[in-house]
């Protein structure tokens, strides 16, 4: 039986299992859309105000559920608009398939009214992208790109679909196959690569896992933990591999980064074998690279083998995945404790304790303090609460301070550090994981970047819940701005508007804090609340996130004040 | 240092963007580029003449691999390979007593007058260093217009 092109796209959806998507209509993108309007029973749509929070909240639908994220906008600006969440899932390997509209094939290359270049534009900032022309190539196109998506170190794929094509009729039949002759990721590890690495880890004292993205991406979580246990080694996450281990646990020793924790940071260079698990060595983590853990013999596993050596020299690369090749490891380990080289991490946190965080999380006078805030409501939710986070100071102290107890419960830009992030990424997680409470974690600075999402949330009733730390500051720059251009606050302060205004316009209810004594009923009141729900937490203005490695400095220059 | 990468890629439109894009994207020169067919039909051969060191060419060519269309990759020094260019030479008006000497140049370059109609056109198949020599040696003339195909590679 024939069906049109934009039929097919539906229909590719449902074979890939896909029954939610975020888009935004548009001239060339219609066939498409009255395609849709036939299967809105079966595939739900996300009106979304900017295709940008389309690209993200599709990322928070990917990261919190670990599948693909689907979104489709319009040819042109449509298009255009995703560009910044495609490029922040390529950093992030975050698997999408992104449907544009393109001009009619006859059109293309004549200027045509909303004509862009999108797999030109695209090309850099996708895992793969392909024009397609004709209605046949439909059911190909997508079995491939969902499967590059999402397999390998995933990574977002863009459609682009002329608008005939989405018009003229095929007939449809999905592929069960399909012919990638360069497409390959290798998961399995050699044999002589898990003995060597067993040996390694059996003879080191100091051994050190650094836990990446990697292990949620290949739900390796209970793999690492029994690693981690077995052989006695402790473990500190990097920004995208929080919550992929428990953090009230004995080994779990913290965060690493610019503004990590002290010791997992300060103790890379002590280790003598570090166990990089599906991470990439970003200068992020490992500050000034001619000083980085240069004593260590670094066991480097990625599913990507451009990543092994690209910044970190390691002793031995394992271009595998990583669940597969701790399965493997894990038999050979032998059992072991070492509790003199956990007891360094203790007396750092104790370090850190006393410098930092009592004060930030205890303060006894003075505004109330982002980590308070964040501290409070790691409390009252028990750390089971998905948390989105944007950009900035309090993306940080949401990292440093909330204590997850889950996998899959911290989502946030990373590799690209996106402003505006949060809020759409949070309605891809609430509808991604409807049982679990979904708390965005925004700057003032941020939150404006995408604040025209409160109407999507509005419009599909999610229970989203926004705490908003606000500083009155691009409060990251300032920070810079204060410690390295001596407080020359070049256009950093923000005029804002009444937030619980702007929320209420959006018919979100909402409420502002000043007072520490307000706080926890704040907290409490947004948690409890049915619906969405806007916490506006005034915290100070100048306060500053440490402790910190600033940019060019060693992992051992971590700074605590 | 030097180096010769051969890529093989499934012949889409977007791989030669995204090919490029790679060297773009790290600020690299490529020296020379040819695309070509294959004894494999659907699969075209990309020869990639760059001059980068030993780290970047690992990393870089990993990457190109990570290209979903490219079905393999290799790179060389140039002890390891058969390479060549062909180069074309138009020269500006030669005066007939300087005909002779441009033939004896031509000859010991082992190159050849490929056309005399208008304008006189030297072609020349070598390696790169050998055009650069014929180039310099055909200055004295005035060189209207130059063209070289860039290398061709075959490993040995
Ligand atoms: C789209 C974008 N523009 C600019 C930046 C640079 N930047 C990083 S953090 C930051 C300040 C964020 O301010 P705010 O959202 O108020 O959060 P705070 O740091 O105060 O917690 C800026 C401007 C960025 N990361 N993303």
């Amino acid at each position: 039986m024939k069906i049109t092109g934009g039929e097919a796209i539906m229909e590719s959806l449902l074979k890939e299992g896909v029954n939610l998507i975020f888009g935004y209509p548009g001239g060339a993108i219609m066939p498409s859309y009255d395609a849709l309007y036939k299967y809105k029973d079966r595939i739900r749509h996300i009106l979304v105000r900017h295709e940008q929070g389309a690209t993200h909240a599709a990322e928070g639908f990917a990261r919190v559920t670990g599948r693909v994220g689907v979104c489709i906008a319009t040819s042109g600006p449509g298009a255009t608009n995703l560009v910044t969440g495609i490029a922040d899932a390529m950093l992030d390997c975050v698997p999408l398939v992104c449907i544009t509209g393109q001009v009619g094939a006859h059109l293309l290359g004549s200027d045509a009214f909303q004509e862009v270049d999108v797999i030109g534009i695209t090309a850099p900032i996708t895992k793969w992208n392909y024009q397609i022309t004709r209605p046949d190539q439909i059911p190909d196109i997508f079995a491939k790109a969902f499967h590059i998506a999402r397999t390998g170190r995933p990574g977002p794929v863009l459609i682009d679909i002329t608008k005939n094509a989405q018009i003229e009729t095929l007939d449809f039949v999905y592929p069960q196959s399909f012919d990638l002759p360069g497409y390959a990721p290798t998961y399995k590890p050699l044999q002589e690569s898990i003995q060597h690495a067993a040996q390694l880890i059996n003879q080191s004292v100091r051994p050190y896992i650094l836990a990446g993205h990697g292990i949620l991406i290949s739900q390796a979580e209970k793999e690492l933990l029994a690693m981690a246990e077995k052989a006695g080694i402790p473990v500190a996450c990097t920004l995208h591999g929080l919550s992929s281990f428990p953090t009230d646990h004995a080994l779990y020793v913290g965060f690493l980064g610019m503004h990590g924790n002290y010791g997992p940071n300060l103790l890379t260079n002590k280790a003598d074998v570090i166990i990089a698990l599906g991470m990439r060595f970003d200068d992020r983590v490992t500050g000034r690279l001619s000083d980085y853990a240069k004593q260590a013999k670094i066991i480097h596993i990625d599913i990507d083998p451009a990543e092994i050596h690209k910044n970190v020299h390691a002793h031995l690369g394992i271009a595998a995945d990583v669940k597969v090749t701790l399965q493997m490891l894990l038999t050979l380990v032998t059992k072991k404790t070492h509790k003199s080289w956990v007891h360094q991490f203790r007396k750092c946190d104790a370090q850190e304790i006393n410098k930092v965080i009592e004060k930030e999380i205890h303060p006894k006078v003075g505004k109330i303090t982002m980590a308070e805030t964040v501290q409070m409501l790691s409390d009252l939710t028990a750390g089971e609460a998905v948390v989105v986070a944007d950009v900035g100071q309090h993306q940080m102290v949401a990292a440093r301070y909330y204590k997850f107890k889950y996998s899959r419960s911290w989502i946030s830009s990373g590799g690209a550090g996106t402003m505006g992030f949060g809020v759409p990424a949070a309605i891809g997680a609430c509808l991604g994981a409807p049982g679990r409470i979904i708390v965005a974690i925004v700057g003032d600075g941020g939150f404006q970047m995408t604040i025209q999402e409160l109407g999507t949330i509005a419009q599909e009733n999610l229970p989203v819940k926004i705490l908003l730390l606000n500083n009155n500051f691009l409060g990251m720059v300032r920070q810079w701005q204060q410690m390295f251009y001596e407080k020359r606050y070049s256009f950093v302060q923000l005029d804002n508007p009444d937030f619980i205004h702007v929320a209420n316009g959006f018919r979100i209810p909402g409420k502002k804090i000043t007072k520490r004594e307000e706080l926890k009923l704040g907290l409490k009141h947004l948690l409890k609340s049915q619906g969405p729900f806007l916490l506006e937490v005034v915290v100070g203005k100048e306060d500053n996130v440490f402790p910190m490695m600033p940019t060019g400095a060693s992992v051992e220059e971590m700074r605590l004040e | 240092m030097k180096y010769t990468i051969l890529a093989f890629s499934e012949n889409n439109p977007g791989v030669l963007y995204r090919i490029s894009d790679l060297f773009l994207k790290r600020n690299i020169n490529i020296e020379s580029l040819t695309v070509s067919e294959t004894e494999t039909l659907g699969i075209s051969r990309f020869t990639i003449y760059v001059n980068v060191d030993e780290r970047t060419i690992n990393t870089l060519t990993k990457q190109l691999f990570r290209i979903i269309e490219v079905v393999d990759i290799y790179y060389f020094q140039d002890a390891d390979i058969l390479f060549k260019e062909i180069a074309f030479i138009k020269l500006k008006k030669v005066t007939s007593d300087k005909i002779q000497y441009l033939k004896t140049i031509v000859v010991n370059n082992n190159a050849t007058i490929a056309s005399e109609k208008t304008q006189i056109v030297i072609e020349k198949v070598g390696t790169e260093k050998e055009v650069d020599a014929l180039v310099k040696d055909l200055r004295t003339f005035g060189i209207a217009e130059f063209i070289r195909s860039g290398r061709i590679a075959i490993k040995k």
